[in-house]
């Protein structure tokens, strides 16, 4: 498990039972080892322009997320999660888009 | 100097061994254990002082190569411990690593963690793709399977 890993989180849902949702590792934070992850939705046209990321089959990472559909790494949702709720890798991303990720947030924070 | 955090949850005695190994617990560093909610205190004291014992049997066990203690061998040590702040005396004074103890941390944590996980959760909607049949590439060791509350 590291950065650009492409994860099943278990996340609660509102009928109090939880599913699993894939979700890309960000980095992880001490002292507890807890990582911080932003979610992938099928949701493509929920994409904030400018902020959010298109993994779709023209995407250098399509093939690898483990996925078989585009999706939209949705930024504005991020979170840290205890490794706990982490159930396993099942893809990643190339380096390249890791790193488009993180410079989409620091830009956006910085320009804030 | 590093921390290297327990979580009762998932490491208590000998499997406490295991994670020193891993993460390599040298004289000077800190061990922070955290309390899990639904621990009851004595089962907390017991685990507290086990993976201590662990610690000291295993920066002994790194100064002189020998192996991994037994559960067994952890319990019989337990009996000659006259509590758990000697012990946590004893791993000072000799190697220097000092015990935090995250009694009041843990239900913060708890929260917090509480509201990472339902925040991320609102990254999706209702209808997405099941993905429970996806191949695993690398399960992870410390993940914990919910299950609902009795």
């Amino acid at each position: 498990m590291e950065a650009g890993s492409v994860v099943r989180a278990a996340l609660p849902q509102a009928d109090s039972l939880r599913k699993l949702r894939p979700a890309i590792l960000i980095a992880s934070f001490p002292p507890f080892g807890d990582w911080f992850v932003v979610g992938i939705s099928s949701h493509v046209e929920l994409a904030v322009p400018d902020l959010d990321v298109v993994i779709d089959p023209g995407h250098s990472s399509y093939s690898t997320t483990g996925l078989s559909y585009p999706g939209v790494v949705r930024l504005g949702f991020a979170h840290i999660i205890p490794k706990k709720h982490i159930e396993a890798v099942i893809g990643s991303v190339d380096g390249a888009t890791l790193k488009s990720i993180k410079l989409r947030f620091t830009g956006h924070i910085l320009k804030a | 100097m590093k921390q290297i955090v327990i979580d009762t949850e998932t490491v208590a005695g000998t499997a406490a061994f295991g994670l020193f190994q891993r993460e390599g617990l040298v004289p000077g560093d800190a061990l922070r254990i955290m309390r899990r909610p639904r621990l009851q205190q004595d089962a907390w004291v017991a685990m507290v002082m086990l993976v201590m014992l662990a610690a000291k049997h295993f920066l002994r066990h790194r100064a002189q190569g020998g192996a991994e203690p037994k559960a067994d061998e952890l319990l019989q040590d337990l009996r000659l411990v006259n509590g758990a702040e000697a012990l946590r005396k004893e791993l000072k004074d000799e190697f220097s690593v000092e015990v935090i103890i995250d009694a009041e941390l843990d239900a913060d944590r708890e929260f917090w963690t509480n509201v990472g996980l339902w925040g991320l959760s609102r990254a999706y909607a209702d209808d997405e793709p099941d993905i429970s049949h996806i191949k695993v590439l690398e399960p992870n060791p410390d993940y914990i399977p919910w299950k609902p509350e009795a």
